[in-house]
Formats: structure tokens, sequence, C-alpha cells
């Protein structure tokens, strides 16, 4: 195990600002648009229930502690857009704070919930690196970036995102189109 | 998020951003690794970076335990200190707090000229009557700090100087404005390109009725309150750092109209101070009120490129009538309860129709919030005295912290726009001029006498304008930040 990934190292809140707190809250402003103070506050969270349970795990190594945090803050950026949506519902005035109240809520719940099932089997039929060429691009990494973690040239990557793309998009849709006859 | 039934390329990334955040495929280790290794070109604020690590726990084993005995010892031991030496100085400090925000509250501005004194109601108070000062106890400096930032202290803006050479006007901003512009600027652009909520909620395309014939409304971004006096002296002053003299004259707040309402202090102070920073604008002509969305429009754009977020440009400009009837139709804004003219939201004129009131009837129903303040927002304020204004502006105060005033705080402008209530320009789309539309007017005849003073004038205290903005080119509008 090396120095840096000591135990002594993750439970310093002082490197794990600096090592990952700094990381991630440049990941939400730029890659989720989070407002700064939310931004901010999901780091801070994240960092301090790190804090508050790290005594009861350990780990092989730095990935595998990443992985682990990052974990955590995916958790709590997730709860942050779900409180995010909740808040919407709530009251409005002419002069005031809008936010929507619609009878087609519930439907459209339903169907983004179909929407989503027939993505994720549609990704599951794809290789490991097809997957996250998509995720990581739909998140604006560059394909420079990418190129890197896949392991694949970058200048063959607009291609292969574009007809992987295409690819899922139309396995979706056909699922879809399945579902909603069964649905009738 | 897209809520169209079918997934297509257009879609697919938003939908992917959401299946990542839900987790549902197994988040590899690799995955993280991968996202933590690399750089983020963001700016990080050290002010609120220190305060988050100061919330943070210190590290080290049985940080707990310890660390909780010494911060009571601590808060203990600097309470019983602070308590029999500021005994007195509190009284002092209480006073002089009190006497500032009397001062504020009763429309009186307070000169700071410097940080040893200001004055209240013709009376000099100086700070070196505060015991405070001449303890050196550095527990006790601390305490006058904090002092300080909780007794608000509002500032006049700078309004820039303008010489006359004889051969032209020269304007001149010193460096604290120009400082203090370029930071508001900054934060009103990055909060229009985090689309934040608190400021602006994207309404759907939808068919509504409109002059009895139903009409598709375009999907559009509504501001949630008007345009206010901070944002539009940021503009002015931006106008003239980037030396738009001729957009300046045009665009500049005319503060004499208050006084043919005999409203001369308001003409004083409502502009120029602090206090009323997050209150909306007014007193600005129709021309001022379309160079403003020029310029956002101008400068949201250019921001977005030099920042490098991707998105298409952003076209700006005052609402349309037909969006405003969408959008109460739809349950994204609401009208206030009031009796009184409401221009555009009454059958007889033309715009609605028996549906949309009784779609409004349903929406009303189900909101839930009654505070005090509604009832002195969905008051008009045309007619009435210095004092009675004055009066319903400082009820919005005791609401929200006021500091600190130049900052773009969106829930505090909100609330101080719902106070100001003011009507606003827009678009009539039968005719493609400009209206002025607002809620609660005494009766049509004093709406209509509003008008011709506006037109006359050019301006008018009741009157004020809020953007929207658009996504061209799209049949319904697709979140560009998503």
């Amino acid at each position: 195990m090396p120095e840096l990934f000591s135990k002594k190292n993750i439970g310093d809140i002082k490197y794990l600002y600096t090592k990952f707190g700094r990381k991630l809250y440049g990941y939400g402003v730029s890659k989720w648009n989070l407002a700064e103070d939310d931004s901010w506050e999901i780091v801070y969270k994240t960092l301090y229930k790190v804090k508050k349970v790290i005594d009861k795990y350990t780990f092989e190594s730095e990935e595998k502690f990443s992985g682990f945090i990052f974990k955590i803050f995916i958790n709590y950026l997730r709860n942050h857009y779900r409180d995010k949506k909740g808040k919407q519902v709530d009251t409005i005035e002419l002069n005031d704070m809008h936010g929507k109240i619609t009878e087609e809520n519930e439907e459209k719940s339903v169907t983004q919930s179909k929407r989503m099932s027939c993505l994720q089997k549609a990704l599951q039929q794809l290789l490991d690196w097809q997957r996250i060429l998509l995720l990581m691009r739909a998140q604006d990494f560059s394909y420079e970036q990418i190129a890197a973690y896949v392991e694949k040239p970058s200048d063959q990557l607009k291609v292969y995102h574009m007809r992987l793309k295409k690819q899922v998009t139309e396995n979706s849709n056909e699922c879809l189109g399945t579902a909603k006859n069964v649905a009738q | 998020m897209s809520h169209n039934k079918n997934i297509n390329e257009d879609n697919l990334d938003d939908l992917l951003r959401d299946e990542f955040l839900e987790g549902k495929m197994e988040l590899e280790d690799k995955t993280a690794d991968f996202i933590l290794k690399q750089e983020y070109d963001v700016e990080i604020d050290p002010a609120k970076e220190q305060k988050m690590i100061r919330r943070l726990p210190a590290g080290g084993e049985g940080f707990w335990g310890i660390s909780a005995i010494i911060a009571v010892l601590v808060i203990v031991g600097a309470m019983l200190i602070i308590h029999f030496i500021t005994k007195d100085a509190n009284n002092n400090t209480k006073y002089v707090e009190k006497e500032k925000k009397k001062a504020l509250y009763n429309g009186n501005s307070i000169n700071s000229k410097n940080d040893s004194s200001f004055t209240v109601s013709g009376i000099t108070i100086t700070e070196k009557k505060l015991p405070l000062l001449l303890i050196k106890s550095p527990t006790l400096i601390i305490r006058r700090d904090s002092e300080i930032r909780t007794a608000p202290e509002y500032l006049p803006f700078i309004v820039p100087e303008i010489k006359n050479n004889s051969a032209e006007e020269h304007f001149v901003v010193s460096e604290t404005e120009k400082e203090k512009c370029l930071k508001i600027k900054r934060m009103m652009l990055d909060k229009f390109l985090k689309t934040d909520k608190e400021l602006y909620t994207p309404v759907e395309a939808w068919k509504t009725n409109y002059m009895g014939k139903p009409v598709t409304v375009d999907a559009f971004i509504m501001r949630n309150m008007q345009v206010t006096n901070l944002e539009y002296h940021t503009f002015l002053t931006d106008l003239l750092l980037q030396d738009k003299k001729e957009e300046y004259n045009k665009a500049k707040v005319n503060p004499e109209v208050w006084k043919n309402f005999s409203l001369a202090g308001l003409a004083e102070s409502y502009f120029t101070n602090e206090k009323y920073n997050d209150f909306p604008v007014v007193n600005i002509s129709i021309e001022g009120a379309l160079l403003y969305c020029s310029w956002l429009e101008r400068e949201v754009n250019k921001y977005a490129v030099e920042n490098k977020v991707k998105t298409k440009p952003f076209k700006i400009r005052l609402p349309r009538d037909v969006e405003w009837i969408n959008s109460v139709a739809v349950g994204y804004a609401f009208m206030p309860v009031c009796s009184g003219y409401n221009t555009l939201y009454e059958i007889k004129e033309g715009y609605i129709d028996d549906a949309f009131l009784k779609r409004v009837a349903t929406i009303k129903k189900r909101k839930k919030k009654i505070e005090e303040v509604d009832m002195l927002y969905s008051t008009n304020r045309y007619g009435m005295s210095e004092k009675e204004i004055i009066d319903i502006y400082n009820k919005a105060y005791p609401y929200y912290d006021p500091l600190p005033a130049d900052t773009i705080y969106p829930k505090r402008m909100n609330r101080y726009c719902e106070i100001g209530h003011v009507s606003e320009m827009t678009y009539e789309m039968r005719s493609g001029n400009i209206m002025v539309i607002g809620c609660c007017w005494e009766s049509k005849e004093t709406y209509q006498q509003m008008l011709s003073e506006f037109h006359k004038t050019n301006a008018s205290p009741f009157v004020g304008f809020r953007p929207v903005i658009i996504s061209e080119g799209s049949a319904e509008y697709k979140n560009p930040f998503w």
C-alpha cells in the first residue's frame, strides 16, 4: 500500500479536502452546473460523512477509496437534484418565484421511468468502454480525456460516439414501442 | 429535463446524465478514479472555501472528545469575560444599532463617509463613544467586528460623475465602482448560465387561448422577479466602462419623476441608496429596458463563449402578453389576490376567457403560503403618500438579513420586488407595441392616468420590467443547461 494512502492520511481532513474536495467541487460546478454554494455544501456533506464513517472501512487501494468517496458524493448530488425537483412543485406568485403545478406530472413520471428502464436495457447491451464513452461524453468530458480511460485512439472516439448514440436511441425506442403496446 | 415520450439523439445526453446520477448501473471505482483525476477549470472563491473548511471537523484520532471539551471551555470562558467587560458597552452598541435601523426604516439616509461616524436624524453619532474601541482585548475586537457586520450600513451608490467640458460630456467611473460593477456582473452572468431556479423559470411550450383564439406559445424562460436597482446600476456602469455613452444617456434612470408624485425622499434615495438594491428598478424609459435586454444578451453570450459553456446563443427580450397569460394558465405564475383593475387579466379586455379564469381559480386553491406580506405586495402603490410607501417597504426588511447589500441574493430580491409592486413593460402580441401590465389598480381610470403620465415623462415610479429568455429555433424549449 503506498505511503500516501495510509489510514492516517485518509483520516486527515486536510488531505481529504486537498486530494478530493477541490476536485469534487470543480466536478460539481463544471459538469453538473451546480451553483457555487450548492457545490460547497455537497462537498462538505461528503467529506463530513467520510470522516464520520472512515474507521469502519478498509480499502485495498487508493482507487477503491476514490470509488467510495465518489459514491458518497454522487448520493448527495442525486439527493440535491431530487430536492430541487420537489421544490419546483411549490407555490407561485405573479411577482414571486415560479413553480410548476401540472396535472401531467404523474403521467410524465411513468413515461420517464419507462424511458429510463429501456435506456438501461440498451446500455447493458454495450461493452464497458462503449457505455463509459456515452456516460462520460454526456458529462462533457473531452474525447482526449475519455480516450486515456477507455484506451482507444481519441480521433476515432467521435465516430464511435455518434454510432453508439444512434444505436442506443434505436434500441431504446424499440423497447419503448414494445412497452407502450403492452400497456395498451 | 425533457419529457418527450421517445428518446432521440438530442435528449439522450440528458437521460444518460440521469442514468449516471440515479446509479442503476454499477459505478465502477475506475470511473470514479478517472473523474477525480481530471482537472476542472473553475474559479474557487477563497472565502467560501475557507468557510467550508472551517465547518469540517479537524483530523486526528480522538478529535471529537478533546475538541468538544476545549470548545465548551473556551466558549464558557469567553462568554463570562464578555459579560463582565461589555456590560455597559453593549448598551451603547444596541442604541447605535437601534438608531441606525430606525433611520433606515424611516427612509433617512445614513451618511457613512468614514468608518467612525454616521448621521441619524441630524444627530452625528461617532463610534469613538463606544467603549468597545477602548478595550484592547482580542476577544472584544472580534466581537466589535461582528457587531459591525450585523449593523446595517447602507452606502450610497457612487453615481458616475459627469463633467461638462463644453466639448462633450465626460464620464468618470471610480476604481471602486468599476470593481463592484464587474463583481456583480459576473454574479449575474454566472447565475444566468447556471439557470438559478430562484431567478429564472423555464416554461414549456403550451397551447392557450389568446383573444378568443387558440395559440401555441413557444417555450421560454421567465425571470422570477423584475430587474433590480443593483442589476440596472451594474448595467449602466458597464455601459460607461465599455464607453457606450450614447446608450448610457438613453438608459439612465430619471429619479426626478418621483417628484411629480410628491415623493421627493424616494427621488433622493431609491436608486442611490443600497437599502433599495433589491427593489425593482423604476423611472426608466422603454428604450432603457430594451437596451438592458440587449446588453444582457450580448454579455451572457460572450460570457458563455469565454467560459466554454456549451449552449446555443440566447435571445433576451421583454415578455409578450401571451407569455404572461401562458405562465399564469399553466401555473408558473400566480396572480395576487386583490380587487381592482388587473389589466391583462380582465375578461372584458379580451385577452383571456372564462376557461383561463377557471384554471386560475383552481391553481389559487393550491396556494399553500399565506403571509401577512401578501396583502402588502398586492396593494398598488399609485396615489399613496411617501410615508405610506416607505412604511410598506420597511415591512420587508425584517424578512431578510439586509447584509451584504451588494450581492445577488435571489430570495431577498424576490421578496423586495414583491414589496416594490410595480407594473411591467410587456409586448402586446396583436399590435407589437409595448404595453404596461400589472395588477391591483384601483380602477381602470387610475391605471389610464398613470399610463398617460408614463408616456408623458417616458418613465414612471410605478413601472419596471423583467426579461424573458428564448432559445430560438426550437418548437419546444430544451433546457440548455442540462
